[in-house]
């Protein structure tokens, strides 16, 4: 089928161009992350002063943008939501929360992977078993509720956040922070970030590309269609890795990652769960936000609100490990969401809660 | 005689409106039909992409005013497509 053809395409693409970035000057095994960049980003705003990790990155920009453009194009570009915003705003904010403890979004995870980085074997595990428990969850019945129809101008004002954050990327004006030292610091000539990134959003929008969707859907239909997107990233990057010679089998001694595997389990873990019961990985949620998806959009702005949060309190991890206040957001962190996905079932009195308007 | 059930998926999230399809389609006869309302063309492609995978006869249609009056109460301004999905005789 043209779909099967097109994920599989999309897949190798991003793949590729991850690699190409981490060439041109992004740091390593961090291709296009949307944690990290989100963070980064989360840093040029002053949101966080983590003076390693501040750079408005043009790849999430990119990918939004690429999804409003071709979206509007073929007609699919609607304004809508309404689907509980504050507790997707608080998946997205837990989403990040366990991303920034194994240090990274399921995108980076699996460039780690494909980099020879068996810190992220153990966080894929860990994202594979936070997917299943929102499986759980989504078998129960449980739902966020219906979005609706809303006027245009909300789908545009994602798209107009992206605009503002590529213009300040491109002036630089005094109050935007820029990493001097750090990964922060480490990146690819503007423009081709920004290009890779509307590439990215763009090819991405057309397959419906999403990682958490590719587990999620082998465990509820059976059907490995997402899936086989996630393989052709692993299996391009895998490639480029090994011709490159920047494939390094190991735990130890990994670019950007720690070794407490609890942690990167448990980290992402959340991940999947969050993901899960949001209906879209990390970089899923920037596309639709791109499309008019609202809600998509709350869960991006949670996702920036995270990552300041991660880096002010201190629970963010770095190669020396995972903080102790980094273990306690994380358990907290599952507590909100599994309380969140138990809510969320139907209940008897309502007859489900999938029918309510 | 085959049944004709109909479902609302209209502004469900990824992955709810195949979920439902697959519980209708799992409950049917062979030669039932399931309309599954949907309002985004990601849905669309996915209701489909399943029902198909599962022997199922699938076309896709756009509410006329006949349907809107007899089998949705709600308004349906927005755009919509009805999968109409005709259960086959192996799931």
């Amino acid at each position: 089928m043209k779909r099967s053809g097109l994920i599989i395409v999309s897949g190798l693409v991003i793949g590729a161009l991850s690699i190409l970035l981490m060439r041109m000057g992004n740091p390593a095994s961090m291709g296009v992350c949307v944690a990290c960049f989100i963070r980064d980003i989360a840093g040029g705003l002053g949101l966080h002063r983590a003076a390693a990790v501040q750079y408005l990155r043009p790849e999430v920009p990119g990918f939004i943008l690429g999804a409003t453009i071709v979206s509007s194009i073929t007609g699919e570009f609607r304004s809508r939501g309404g689907s509980s915003p504050i507790i997707r705003f608080v998946l997205g904010f837990l989403m990040i929360i366990g991303a920034l403890v194994f240090l990274g979004c399921p995108l980076r995870m699996v460039l780690r992977l494909a980099a020879g980085d068996l810190n992220a074997l153990v966080g894929l595990f860990g994202f594979a078993a936070g997917v299943l428990v929102g499986v759980v969850f989504l078998r129960k019945g449980f739902s966020l509720g219906r979005s609706t129809k809303q006027p245009r101008l909300n789908g545009a004002v994602m798209p107009g956040l992206a605009v503002t954050i590529v213009v300040l990327a491109v002036a630089a004006p005094a109050f935007v922070f820029f990493s001097q030292s750090g990964p922060g610091s480490m990146h690819a000539p503007l423009l081709m970030s920004l290009g890779a990134g509307l590439v990215v959003g763009i090819i991405a929008q057309r397959s419906r590309l999403c990682m958490a969707g590719g587990i999620r859907d082998m465990f509820l239909i059976k059907s490995p269609h997402l899936l086989v997107g996630s393989l052709a990233i692993i299996a391009v990057a895998l490639v480029l890795n090994i011709i490159g010679g920047n494939f390094k089998l190991g735990f130890e001694g990994q670019p950007i990652a720690h070794t407490d595997g609890l942690w990167n389990f448990l980290g992402m873990g959340l991940v999947g769960l969050g993901a899960t019961l949001l209906g879209g990985c990390p970089l899923r949620q920037c596309i639709l936000s791109g499309e008019g998806d609202t809600d998509a959009a709350i869960t991006v702005l949670g996702m920036l609100a995270g990552a300041a949060f991660a880096h002010n309190f201190g629970t963010a991890a770095s190669a020396a490990g995972v903080p102790v206040n980094g273990k306690w957001a994380v358990a907290i962190g599952y507590a909100i969401a599994l309380t969140i996905g138990y809510l969320g079932l139907p209940r008897a009195e309502e007859g489900g809660n999938r029918r309510a308007a | 005689m085959p049944r004709n059930t109909q479902i609302d998926a209209r502004g469900l999230s990824c992955p709810q409106p195949v979920m439902l399809a697959q519980k209708a389609i799992l409950a049917a006869s062979a030669g039932d039909v399931i309309e599954v309302l949907v309002d985004n063309v990601v849905a669309r492609e996915n209701v489909t992409r399943f029902a198909a995978s599962r022997g199922c006869q699938v076309k896709t249609a756009v509410p006329d005013a006949r349907t809107r009056q007899s089998d949705y109460e709600d308004d349906l301004d927005e755009e919509c497509f009805i999968v109409r999905i005709t259960v086959g005789g192996a799931r």
